[in-house]
């Protein structure tokens, strides 16, 4: 499942840098392998577990009339994919910030020591956080489409 | 109602806590696999809990008594150059004159060089006349009875085909003499050989290859060799900086048996491609032009460390002792700190177009050009930079490492698929 989740994201990852891609991978830069977690499969996860929650809170627990028009499941939607958009930012930009991304992969150095290129910056976690959003929103229609029949008010939400 | 939002707002907020620390220990390096750990220097085969032990074999011939007549630079660089090994290894030194055979002479070094005239040459007795530089080296090579023993030999490397010989002929055959005895060492135990050349003052007499003596006041060069098993010869060319006392080192000339594997890996984001999951570090697949402004190219770095090959930095840097396969890759070499990135060396090859393929990358070990130039070919009087076979003495020695097809200290391999 972590591999499909690396095929999934993989179709995505032209919106980050290439860098950031080898990181969520695995790519360990002492070894030179691919022997790190395979951190798609964390945030995979995470994202799949949000969306279903949502899915689950709109259709069984907040489950009312008033909300069963497909502009409210878009904006639940829309909402959905707004937490994941945060939660691929903060699980990226915390590895950013705490020096977790290997230096192979953060820089290129010179004989030095010194930085003469970066190769992963802030812009890339949030881009990396867009690519979660527009997952989650595929996970979302799924999940919407898989259990929505057995809602009271909004079975035939969205369509 | 309100007890749904807040049923909501829990489920939402436990899912943020998971978000920001949830995930945090699996993120946690998996130990790596040995088999797959990229080698640094710490984990080298250096034996540096066993050190080697130092036999000095100072050649005594009538020829070298103009090198040591006052003090001269052959006495400072010889005194600096051993005091450097014997710092860097805090080994035991043997120390011996040689001619056709061994005589000890201790191991108080500063006594040693102290001695160093012609009187006492001559006191120390020996066959003084001869200079059979071939059956000097088999004997010095029949001392090495284990691993740990480290050769260094001094002489000025002359040829004495002696009266009425054919020196030619004689050349050829101490040529052949040095490569089989060489060779044959080689067959049992793995070694390296450095030969350094330098200059040194000398007053006194110059036997010519009929073994005539002239006087001669000049500049004359002299050699130092260092033999042993590779990681040892490897700790001393790398420990023991170039400069030494004196003309310092002129040139060098290096060859070695059973190297031992270079690492290496195609490093990340060097290029436009991707790197296989299954073997990162020698293969890459869709490999694609570059798209950053007026880099067109395909390319891709690999990162070797080259740091247990016996040859110095300045061969290492020059691509014209590099040989590869797919001919549309161009090379670029640069140097790298292994303290930064595991790595000394990076060869970057770069293609108008995309050839895919098996990269096959060696590091030839080449017969230096410098010894052509420093080879007397006459023989008839001293030369101030030259030395009488020269070309054959140290042609024998490199057929004896090069003798099947052309040796390398290094290869590697990359694999490129579409």
């Amino acid at each position: 499942m972590n591999e499909l989740f690396a095929t999934l994201y993989g179709w995505l990852k032209s919106f980050y840098a290439k860098n950031l891609d080898e990181y969520l991978l695995g790519y360990n830069c002492d070894t030179g392998v691919y022997d790190n977690p395979l951190l798609y499969g964390h945030v995979g996860w995470l994202t799949v577990g949000i969306s279903l929650v949502v899915v689950c809170l709109y259709y069984y627990v907040l489950n009312h009339p008033r909300f069963n028009r497909w502009w409210s499941w878009v904006l639940v939607l829309i909402g959905c994919a707004g937490i994941n958009l945060f939660v691929g930012y903060f699980y990226t930009v915390t590895d950013y910030q705490t020096g977790m991304i290997g230096d192979c992969l953060m820089f290129t150095r010179d004989t030095a020591g010194g930085i003469i290129a970066y190769h992963i910056h802030i812009a890339d976690c949030w881009m990396f956080g867009v690519a979660n959003a527009l997952m989650s929103v595929l996970f979302f229609i799924i999940f919407s489409l898989a259990l929505k029949w057995k809602s009271r008010n909004c079975k035939y939400t969205p369509f | 109602m309100k007890s749904v939002y807040q049923y909501c707002l829990f489920i939402l907020a436990g899912l943020c806590w998971l978000t920001a620390c949830g995930g945090r220990t699996q993120r946690e390096t998996r130990p790596a696999d040995p088999s797959t750990t990229v080698m640094t220097p710490s984990t080298d085969s250096v034996r540096t809990d066993v050190q080697p032990v130092i036999n000095v074999y100072l050649e005594n011939s009538g020829s070298m008594d103009g090198y040591v007549n006052g003090v001269t630079d052959f006495e400072r660089a010889v005194y600096d150059y051993l005091s450097l090994v014997r710092l860097a290894t805090d080994s035991r030194m043997n120390l011996f004159y040689i001619n056709d055979r061994i005589i000890p002479q201790g191991d108080a070094l500063q006594d040693f060089i102290q001695q160093l005239e012609p009187a006492s040459f001559r006191a120390r007795g020996g066959n003084r006349g001869s200079s059979d530089i071939s059956e000097t080296l088999h004997t010095i090579l029949q001392t090495f009875n284990d691993d740990q023993t480290v050769a260094l030999f001094i002489s000025d490397c002359i040829f004495s085909p002696g009266k009425g010989k054919d020196a030619h002929q004689y050349l050829v055959t101490q040529e052949i003499n040095v490569r089989n005895h060489f060779a044959t060492y080689i067959r049992h135990r793995p070694m390296s050989v450095v030969v350094y050349q330098l200059s040194s003052e000398f007053s006194g007499l110059y036997y010519n290859k009929s073994d005539n003596a002239m006087r001669f006041e000049g500049k004359r060069p002299f050699y130092i060799w260092l033999m042993g098993a590779p990681e040892y010869v490897r700790q001393l060319t790398r420990d023991i900086p170039n400069r030494i006392k004196g003309s310092g080192i002129l040139h060098s000339f290096v060859v070695s048996s059973a190297n031992e594997p270079v690492p290496y890996a195609i490093r990340v984001g060097s290029g436009t491609f991707e790197l296989d999951k299954q073997n990162p570090r020698t293969t890459l697949k869709n490999l694609r032009l570059g798209t950053r402004g007026r880099d067109n190219n395909a390319r891709f770095t690999v990162d070797a460390d080259f740091s247990s090959l016996p040859v110095d930095e300045n061969y290492i840097m020059d691509t014209a002792h590099y040989d590869w396969n797919l001919r549309d890759y161009t090379l670029t070499l640069q140097k790298s700190n292994i303290s930064v990135s595991n790595f000394t060396n990076s060869l970057t090859f770069s293609a108008p177009r995309v050839s895919n393929g098996t990269l096959e990358v060696s590091l030839r070990m080449d017969f230096p050009t410098w010894i052509a130039s420093a080879t007397d070919s006459i023989g008839e009087a001293p030369q101030e930079d030259t030395t009488y076979g020269l070309e054959y003495l140290l042609r024998g020695v490199y057929d004896a490492f090069t003798h099947s097809d052309t040796a390398s200290f290094a290869k590697l391999q990359i694999t490129i698929n579409p």
